[in-house]
């Protein structure tokens, strides 16, 4: 337990030592709430965030939620975080080829970016299981693999925080501590994540001349080949998969990773049932590339060199293939490091320094 | 004295209140409507994943998804009723027969009652959306999926018909693909089809309508050949769009 923890001790023994007559209805209530709407960006070329409307972001809220993101109150044994396998310096992934939970055991599959992740409107996951981030969020606390908690314990413990209900009350107006429950919680942290949003790249500031920046002849030779333009370069076939703003897709895909003969993950097929969902995953957002090695929905990738060299020449041929991969690309040398050096314009760090990213307890 | 104005003024409100409730709570004369859409490979319906015969090849289709627009009915009195402006018909779910049966099913209540003659509607996006892109519109709208929208043509995807063939019956189907993502600045038809649809105060009545993907795939009275065209990603491709955006118009029909 860290020590940021321990000032909840005394007030666990006094909470556990009072009776039901001593808890005071509406101790909340002389607190001020005024929401303020919290305006989530829109960069360029990104659609407007759509957010739930029994959910809409506000100041106090997404402060609230960045607290709850950082703080390890959310686990059984308060030694980790949502930001545990979210790390900011990482694009919000953990650097693992698959992310490890409180009890030290590995989960399935490699921990997620969760930046611009509010612009994600067909599923949540590798496999699209789940909806919307309040969902999600409700996830990780009571899975074993993860959080290993109870919410009935964690809500017990923010319930009896020094600080906690109050910012409850600011976030969403309740009147007394006993409201706080699991599915505020996971408001609170779904406004945040929602406004984890940065496209400030070396791409996006050549794409929307917000600087002089311009690619170099390689990088501009790797930009034609990843969008199929007209050029002397291969097709590299990647924005059909990976388009957009958010270099993504809400649709979900064989890529040919896994050997169809050695399935170790059937992806969407777990959530559906449905044979043409074997092996699919989705196109995660290729932003940030650099920081969120190693690679694929288990991580068997660890650069992005070899990325590249898995797509043009080692895809395994399965049933349900992508039709766009279908025909090998067989990329030459000088190609994959034309787009490899498209790949690197796509880093953006300059969220770093904004503290509405960071930990907020360093 | 109190009592008998009291009495009056009552009256009085009673009778205002009546006179008024007949005025204004006119009770719409409407209906609830479903519209099925169902996509068929000849006479059966198309199974995503299934084996069809396909020219000298065997075919199994990927994904078949369309932008379909103003989407209306016209009455006998040639009286116009919107249904829907943007809407996406995603057959990603027929996956086997009983779900393929299902169809991509919308319901519309509160439609005036009558008779009606056709259904019309807009394959594609018209002209009014040309130069919109995806930052146009709000992340949970249909607009703004990026899969739908090709920044290089500076147009949306309009349909996604995807297929792999096996040429040599070995069970390998990439021996030929094709994806006909098509698009452009012309790339809408409008499609409309003679109904007898009558709809009853209160009623809920149903209309299908089927696609016949061989109808789309014809021209000149032959499948296409995926050896021929397997893409539709370059200039060159925009005859070939426009020759399946025209057999859209014909491949509807209503069952």
């Amino acid at each position: 337990m860290k020590i940021k923890h321990l000032f909840l001790l005394p007030l666990v023994f006094v909470f556990a030592c009072g009776t039901d007559d001593e808890v005071v209805s509406g101790d909340l209530i002389d607190i001020s709430y005024n929401p303020q709407a919290y305006t989530i960006p829109q960069p360029f070329g990104y659609p407007q965030m759509a957010q739930p409307s029994d959910n809409e972001a506000t100041v106090d809220g997404v402060q609230l939620g960045h607290l709850l993101f950082f703080d390890e109150i959310l686990s059984v044994d308060s030694s980790l975080a949502c930001a545990g396998c979210h790390i900011p310096e990482l694009g919000f992934t953990d650097g693992l080829a698959v992310s490890t939970g409180v009890p030290g055991i590995e989960g399935p599959r490699s921990s997620m970016s969760l930046l611009n992740i509010g612009f994600v409107s067909n599923g949540l996951f590798w496999d699209g299981r789940i909806n919307n981030l309040e969902a999600q969020a409700l996830m990780p606390v009571e899975d074993p693999i993860e959080m290993a908690a109870s919410w009935s314990d964690i809500i017990e413990r923010i319930q009896n925080h020094d600080e906690y209900p109050a910012l409850f009350r600011k976030a969403f107006g309740i009147e007394d501590r006993s409201e706080i429950d699991k599915f505020l919680v996971a408001k609170a942290i779904a406004q945040y994540e929602r406004s984890l949003v940065t496209a400030n790249s070396k791409y996006d500031q050549v794409l929307s001349g917000s600087s002089s920046e311009e690619f170099t002849d390689e990088e501009f030779e790797g930009y034609l080949m990843f969008f199929d333009e007209p050029s002397a370069v291969a097709d590299a076939e990647c924005f059909h998969c990976h388009g957009g703003a958010n270099l993504a897709s809400n649709e979900f895909f064989n890529n040919g990773l896994q050997d169809p003969d050695y399935i170790t993950d059937e992806g969407v097929f777990l959530v559906t049932g449905n044979s043409t969902d074997m092996g699919k995953f989705r196109a995660a957002t290729l932003r940030n590339l650099e920081l969120t090695a190693p690679y694929m929905h288990d991580g068997r990738i660890t650069s992005l060199e070899g990325v590249v060299d898995f797509y043009s020449d080692s895809i395994h041929i399965a049933g349900n293939l992508d039709v766009n991969l279908s025909e090998p690309i067989n990329l030459s040398d000088t190609e994959k490091g034309f787009l490899l050096d498209f790949l690197r314009t796509l880093t953006d760090t300059t969220y770093l320094n904004n503290p509405h990213f960071l930990d907020p307890f360093e | 004295m109190f009592k008998n104005i009291a009495l009056i003024t009552l009256v009085f409100a009673v009778f205002i209140s009546s006179c008024a409730s007949d005025d204004t709570s006119v009770t719409p004369l409407e209906s609830d409507l479903t519209i099925k859409f169902k996509s068929l490979y000849g006479p059966n319906l198309l199974v995503l994943g299934d084996t069809y015969n396909y020219l000298d090849y065997e075919v199994q289709f990927d994904k078949f998804k369309f932008i379909l627009t103003d989407l209306e009915l016209v009455s006998d009195n040639n009286e116009v009723v919107s249904l829907s402006d943007v809407t996406l018909i995603d057959f990603k779910d027929a996956v086997n027969e009983t779900e393929a049966a299902k169809g991509v099913s919308f319901d519309f209540s509160a439609i005036p009652t009558g008779n009606y003659k056709s259904i019309r509607f807009t394959i594609g996006l018209d002209s009014g959306y040309l130069g919109l892109t995806p930052a146009d519109f709000s992340s949970n709208d249909i607009l703004a999926q990026s899969e739908l929208y090709w920044a290089s043509w500076g147009n949306y995807i309009i349909t996604k018909l995807e297929a792999r063939f096996d040429a040599n019956e070995d069970g390998n189907f990439l021996d030929e693909t094709f994806q006909y993502h098509l698009g452009g600045d012309e790339a809408f038809r409008t499609v409309e089809k003679s109904i007898d649809l009558s709809l009853i105060l209160d009623g809920s009545s149903s209309l299908d309508l089927d696609i016949d993907i061989k109808d789309i795939l014809t021209i000149d009275s032959s499948l296409v050949d995926p050896a021929e065209w397997s893409a539709t990603h370059s200039t060159s491709s925009v005859g070939f769009i426009a020759d399946l955006l025209d057999n859209f118009v014909d491949a509807f029909e209503n069952n």
